[in-house]
């Protein structure tokens, strides 16, 4: 190995270790203010992708039927549970017109605006918001009326969604795979090395939402009233806050970071209808490495296992899967041995 | 009579199947404190929690004219009833400035301009809480927990403070402190439901009180009346009588 396939491995680890930091991030937000370790975060990456693909076909996004179903799923449940609780009609109409507004707009938008074929910016972000309103919508489902069920059920659950997600997901898209074109086609060389514009585009968008989850904790009040759920939950309904709007938003955030992800990525990998739970794992293996409780940490070990990957795939591309999950048990004996009180809390 | 901010008619609540409370009946006109007597064990947390709709219960509680008997806790907040409960649930890896302000969301959210600055009249009552004010909750001692719970709570610009055991695990002067602070919310026309182990330091500031034994008020009336009536003291607050004596 010279520099220069040395350096080029490098890229491309930090670049995919970018991606898995974006989905680290995401399942140690939801996990911190939901108790969810949420295997599904994959399924948003491919979701993201598959609507970006669709669209960049001019056809309407599957996920708008899956958004559909969902919405009718949620509706139902809200209507179900309202008249067992015997809840008065005006605040369930209420509720539910809450609930549905934006899922239906964004339906309404894509639809119309999918034959006056708009430019591919326009349609990532309407990818984004196809699949953003999917995590409210599953968390209310699903998870909403499991607060207070222990963190197995919880995972034994998200099992069960990321079945569930990608059955749809089979049904909506089928069997074949499907690319989109690149947001930048130009490639740079530097030091010999090529460096593609995606890669750059990538780390960039990365970095910005790095950024952007940073400020959002750090400075808003939003970001503080999420912090303050997942510290304490009782604590926090005390001063008012919803422990409910609270794991809406952070299932919102997944989303978004989830679908931006396969947006990022769908240029420069072919996306099946399954291929999200493998992305999301090595994201999972991130955030392990961070003890499901720090961002920081996360960012380094998505970047750890985005050079494991690549480096381990110039000794032995059949075994990088395994390279990069075998990873996860030095890591795991690591943070039994020096951190194995503290997570026992 | 005059019409009372809290009515509350056959309460009942406890944990699972358990009753733990027999159906209370209990009222509390505006701007007075009124307390909740007890030994350990008589439900007084229980009730209060109940009140603040963070356990289920049964029976009607009506608020401001309203029933909110089946409305949980944040929207119960959202209401105006601020609960401070036994344990505090303060937020501990987080800075005393961030709880206040969390404290202040319902301010916030109800479009309060200057919701902020509920934080200088926050410590002007406790100052202590002022120079604590980037240091993290959970390294408070137990009078400044007691002083940041009470204030976050008051973040909230309630019209009713639910108060569980200030003067639990507190020294004398402290307790002496945050019973002068609440009386001089109600003097600005705050409503104080005040659960206390510590009859006497209770009373004191009280306009009337109840004694809840086994789930059930054996007795109640104006403060000062409970106050002198010593068989009451001894057979139902005894135990607390000792520790009263101190704050004298």
């Amino acid at each position: 190995m010279d520099f220069t396939v040395a350096s080029m491995l490098a890229l491309d680890g930090v670049t995919n270790g970018a991606l898995y930091a974006l989905l680290a991030m995401a399942i140690v937000l939801v996990f911190a203010v939901t108790r969810v370790l949420f295997i599904a975060q994959g399924e948003f990456v491919v979701f993201g992708a598959m609507s970006l693909a669709q669209l960049s076909s001019d056809k309407l996004p599957s996920t708008v039927w899956l958004l559909g179903v969902l919405l009718v799923a949620a509706i139902l449940q809200e209507l179900l549970v309202g008249i067992r609780e015997r809840k008065p009609n005006r605040r369930l109409a209420l509720s539910i017109s809450r609930l549905a507004v934006v899922p239906l707009i964004v339906i309404a938008i894509t639809w119309v605006s999918v034959p006056l074929r708009p430019p591919l910016e326009m349609k990532a972000l309407l990818s984004l918001a196809l699949v953003a309103p999917m995590g409210p919508l599953l968390y209310r489902l699903v998870y909403r009326s499991l607060a207070t069920a222990s963190v197995l059920t919880l995972l034994i659950v998200s099992v069960g969604v990321h079945f569930v997600l990608v059955g749809l997901g089979l049904v909506l898209f089928g069997p074949e795979g499907y690319r989109t074109p690149a947001f930048i086609d130009t490639s740079w060389d530097i030091a010999g090395v090529p460096v593609s514009g995606q890669a750059i585009l990538v780390i960039v968008a990365t970095s910005a939402l790095i950024g952007g989850l940073f400020w959002l904790f750090t400075f808003t009040f939003r970001g503080m009233a999420l912090r303050a759920v997942a510290i304490n939950e009782l604590g926090a309904r005390i001063v008012g806050l919803s422990a409910q709007r609270a794991g809406e938003t952070s299932f919102m955030l997944a989303a978004v970071i989830g679908a931006l992800s396969g947006i990022l990525i769908a240029s420069s990998t072919t996306i099946y209808y399954d291929t999200g739970f493998l992305i999301g794992l090595k994201g999972f293996v991130a955030a392990v490495f961070a003890g499901l409780a720090s961002f920081p940490g996360a960012l380094a070990g998505a970047i750890a296992v985005g050079l494991i990957e690549s480096f381990g795939s110039f000794w032995s591309s059949a075994l990088k899967d395994s390279i990069v999950f075998a990873a996860v048990i030095p890591i795991l004996l690591w943070r039994s041995v020096f951190f194995g009180v503290a997570e026992e809390h | 009579m005059m019409p009372a901010l809290l009515q509350v008619d056959r309460l009942t609540s406890g944990y699972g199947k358990v009753p733990v409370l027999e159906e209370l009946s209990l009222r509390a006109a505006a701007g007075n404190i009124v307390s909740v007597l007890g030994p350990n064990g008589a439900g007084k947390s229980t009730l209060l929690n109940a009140l603040g709709g963070i356990l289920r219960s049964t029976g009607t509680v009506r608020f401001d004219g309203e029933d909110i008997s089946h409305i949980p806790v944040e929207e119960r907040l959202m209401r105006g009833i601020a609960l401070v409960p036994e344990k505090r649930e303060l937020f501990g890896a987080m800075t005393v400035e961030e709880n206040l302000l969390l404290g202040g969301y319902r301010p916030r959210q109800l479009g309060v301009r200057a919701w902020r600055a509920g934080l200088d009249s926050i410590f002007e009552l406790f100052p202590r809480l002022k120079e604590r004010r980037p240091q993290r909750a959970g390294t408070l001692s137990g009078g400044e927990r007691q002083m940041l719970a009470i204030g976050r709570a008051l973040m909230s610009r309630p019209k009713l403070l639910l108060l569980d055991e200030p003067s639990l695990g507190l020294a004398p002067l402290i307790v002496q402190d945050i019973m002068r602070a609440v009386s001089e919310l109600s003097e600005r026309g705050l409503t104080v439901l005040l659960v206390e182990q510590n009859a006497r330091a209770a009373l004191r500031i009280s306009t009337y009180g109840y004694v809840l034994e086994m789930g059930r008020f054996v007795a109640e009336g104006d403060a000062r009346q409970l106050m002198n009536d010593e068989r009451l003291i001894e057979s139902y607050l005894g135990s607390s009588n000792s520790q009263a004596m101190v704050v004298h």
